[in-house]
């Protein structure tokens, strides 16, 4: 990997809701310039390109992965379209950041991974809770033996219907419209979240089980999940509720998160994330009889974003790689699927034997639909 | 500020009209899309907006004929609506304690004024404790009885270790009418409580068992707040018994499989059900817990209960340091519902001084505690304890636990405890 002299120049393929939190790492950060946007919908380009002052737009991505200015490619499509764009923008070289899921089948997610070996350009996919600075100060802590050998982690998610920014209903309807492939809002989609501090705190799981219920037909909530790690004897839970007369504070999406770890000397509590339901430190470590608040962390859910889209650039620079790999990515987009035919078929279902067949199985489809 | 007026306008539309709910499919597409498109042309910024055709294509999908995902649109789109409005009201979260609702007294009863005499059958660690509490709530005296010796007369019996003799006093104590409590350690399984509650029945004696979370206060109003819907309908149900240092386990050998699952690990089965209701399927993964290193269990539950899920996990942590009255083991429950979470933060021993209940509920937030004098000591437990046995006693009236819900609990312990539970869940 060469070192770039310059600041690396990046094309948004898709400007959706979601580039709303990514727009901002490039603002005045001089290791990236956001330098073209693309999206097959000409009045969206029109809006960012005004937004941000963005001149360069394309509808096809096509241009942009043969346009020699561009370095590094962001695919911020919806899920099924993951693949058909970063293996040919890998196969043209450039560095490739794609949002998480990583793909919506496994073999997609393993074509990238094989395309990202194969290509001179770098590859992740964003999962920006990796990046949240509370969660990291807390694996800090952990890592440390701060709560001596970790014994158990909770992660919760709470979802409400108020309390945060207008949700459009078209990003309302594209989540429903993913639940309807197969794939839920709460365990796949925002779950991979989870699974993925899962797996950044503990390492790869080994084997899940747990159940997943439905309100309103279509969410996956509440569900209540369990795993057992490869490398430890740690034991980890996701629990899901659905509380939608709860006002659930955010600037970003009606989610109440946290995480709690228990270990052998002491205990790591995590109140927010996205949203904010209760007012507490935002960290707690309880050890030796004392609570040690962390009162001083930044915790913008912008922020995770910013630190996760810039690491990007910096890491390319460093010859590092950085989070989360496609390797990673793709264990957890296992760990889901793991966890919806568990729940589905009330078993024990162990990841890393997921295949497509089992999905399709399970959930009693072919391939999910990939017209775009 | 326009995109705000408009929302209001969308707001106003669906606050003002229920027969929104009555019209057809195809209005309230084009309504909902009506909306979205106005916002676009007023707000340049305002993001791409749903088309009549993706709204169609779901509508259609709903196997419930459109009504579900109307409503659930409907309803969020009204959540969205109010939540527009939260800053124009004046709202004050308030904390705000309940008194403590003191049970109800003893009704009319022949034996008031006469000191009880209640025997006790067994071991029991807090011997000490439970002498106090009779004492004070009686008057009635707690009597060590010898097992193997004859059962004098007396107003009620404890048990709190089942052996055949104290199983024989426990016939004989019935048959004679007495009120008869036993110790939820007594029973170690499924097949000797339902033993227990036969006899109860047969002889219709007042029978308990005795298990502290029904009388732990913070832990009997939780259950209230349930019962009095005050989260809304529940969904997830957590417990997490966490055991500390100096604790039970370092003192003793590492329990049987069987006695893993109950006392003082997974004891808690019986507060999951009570606050969760009869128990369907449950799934484990458990984990040896060891003296020097510790170790950590986790049972999954679906509840009979539709759409009702839950989690008892069980943790030894060997250098923990808890604050305690008794015992190092910690209790924490957080019960989720359609309107709001309750949390129950300590138990025999805790790790915060914040009060032992806290709620969320809508758009308030309160707790329950000693600014409303409410008593969440340990200790209490026991005069509770004390005060129901003297209540049966005296008016031959049983606690309001059912025997369904306690047989669901111990079932559900059991089948945790089977081997296949680590594998598939197990249904009850």
């Amino acid at each position: 990997m060469t070192v770039q002299p310059r600041p690396l120049n990046v094309a948004m393929i898709g400007v959706g809701d979601i580039t709303d939190l990514h727009y901002p790492a490039y603002v005045d950060f001089d290791q990236a310039v956001l330098h073209t946007i693309c999206d097959a919908s000409e009045s969206a380009l029109a809006r960012r390109s005004a937004q941000w002052g963005v001149k360069h737009k394309a509808t096809d991505y096509r241009q942009v992965l043969v346009d020699p200015d561009i370095d590094l490619v962001e695919v911020n499509l919806p899920h099924h379209l993951h693949k058909e764009v970063v293996v040919a923008a890998l196969g043209a070289g450039k560095h490739v950041a794609c949002q998480k899921p990583i793909a919506t089948t496994i073999a997609d997610a393993k074509a990238m991974v094989t395309a990202a070996e194969k290509s001179r350009g770098s590859f992740r996919v964003l999962e920006n809770f990796v990046f949240y600075p509370p969660y990291e100060k807390a694996r800090e802590l952990i890592l440390a033996g701060e709560i001596g050998d970790p014994l158990t982690i909770r992660f919760k998610l709470g979802t409400g219907l108020f309390g945060s920014r207008w949700i459009p209903l078209k990003s309302e309807l594209w989540h429903l419209r993913e639940s309807e492939k197969g794939m839920g809002q709460a365990v796949f989609d925002d779950g991979y979240h989870k699974l993925s501090m899962a797996m950044h705190y503990f390492g790869p799981v080994a084997s899940v089980m747990g159940f997943i219920g439905r309100s309103f037909n279509y969410i996956d909530e509440p569900a209540q999940l369990m795993w057992r790690y490869k490398d430890n004897q740690v034991l980890g839970s996701f629990d899901n509720a659905f509380s939608p007369n709860l006002y659930t504070f955010s600037k970003y999406f009606p989610a109440d998160e946290r995480i709690e770890v228990v270990g052998t000397r002491g205990m790591i509590f995590l109140s927010q994330c996205t949203g904010q339901i209760m007012d507490a430190p935002p960290l707690i470590l309880y050890r030796d009889g004392k609570s040690v608040l962390f009162e001083d962390l930044e915790t913008d859910w912008q922020a995770s974003f910013t630190a996760g889209i810039r690491d990007f650039p910096a890491a390319i620079c460093e010859g590092r790689q950085t989070l989360i790999s496609g390797k990673r990515a793709l264990e957890i987009l296992q760990m889901a699927f793991a966890l919806i035919i568990a729940a589905q078929k009330g078993v024990e279902v162990r990841p890393d034997e997921v295949s497509d067949d089992m999905i399709a199985e399970t959930l009693g489809k072919t391939k999910p639909d990939t017209t775009p | 500020m326009t995109n705000h007026f408009f929302e209001f306008i969308g707001w106003v539309m669906l606050k003002s009209a229920r027969i929104f709910f009555r019209l057809p499919d195809r209005l309230l597409i084009l309504l909902f899309c009506t909306v979205e498109t106005v916002l676009g042309w007023i707000d340049p910024a305002h993001p791409g907006r749903a088309s009549t055709r993706e709204l169609r294509e779901v509508f259609q999908t709903d196997p419930v004929g459109g009504r579900t995902i109307r409503n659930f649109f409907l309803k969020s789109r009204h959540a969205q609506g109010r939540a527009l409005f939260a800053g124009m009201v004046r709202h004050h979260v308030r904390v705000q304690g309940h008194p403590y609702a003191a049970p109800q007294p003893p009704g009319p009863s022949r034996l008031v004024g006469r000191q009880l005499k209640i025997g006790l059958i067994g071991a029991s660690h807090d011997l000490h404790a439970l002498k106090c509490a009779y004492a004070e709530f009686g008057p009635a005296e707690l009597i060590v009885l010898d097992p193997m010796g004859p059962l004098p007369d007396l107003d009620g019996l404890e048990v709190a270790r089942m052996t055949p003799e104290a199983l024989e006093r426990m016939d004989q104590a019935a048959a004679r009418g007495m009120a008869v409590s036993i110790h939820h350690t007594a029973v170690d399984s499924l097949e000797s409580l339902q033993r227990v509650l036969s006899v109860a029945k047969r002889t219709n004696a007042p029978f308990r068992l005795f298990y502290p979370y029904f009388h732990y206060p913070p832990a009997v109003k939780v259950r209230d707040l349930i019962q009095q819907g005050e989260i809304g309908e529940i969904c997830h149900v957590r417990i997490r018994a966490t055991m500390g240092a100096p604790g039970w386990l370092a003192d003793h050998k590492p329990p049987p499989a069987m006695d893993y699952l109950s006392h003082p690990a997974f004891d808690h089965f019986l507060l999951l059900a009570d606050l969760g209701g009869p128990i369907d399927t449950v799934a484990a993964y458990l984990n040896p817990m060891l003296p020097e290193t510790g170790g950590q269990g986790m049972v999954v539950c679906k509840f009979a209960f539709p759409g009702r899920y839950g989690i008892l996990e069980c943790t030894f942590a060997p250098q923990l340091h808890l604050v305690t009255e008794h015992e190092p083991f910690l209790l924490e429950a957080e019960i989720a519902g359609s309107d709001g979470i309750i949390w129950l933060q300590r138990g025999m021993a805790r790790r915060t001084c914040d009060a032992p209940i806290r709620v969320r509920v809508g758009q308030r937030a309160y707790s329950i505690g000693v600014e409303s004098g409410f008593p969440a000591q340990w200790g209490v437990t026991y005069r509770s304890m004390a005060e129901e046995m003297v209540h049966m006693v005296r008016t031959g009236r049983e606690p309001a636990v059912s025997d369904s819900l306690l047989c669901s609990a111990f079932e559900a312990r059991e089948a945790a405890g089977r081997p296949e539970a680590g594998q598939r869940v197990v249904a009850l």
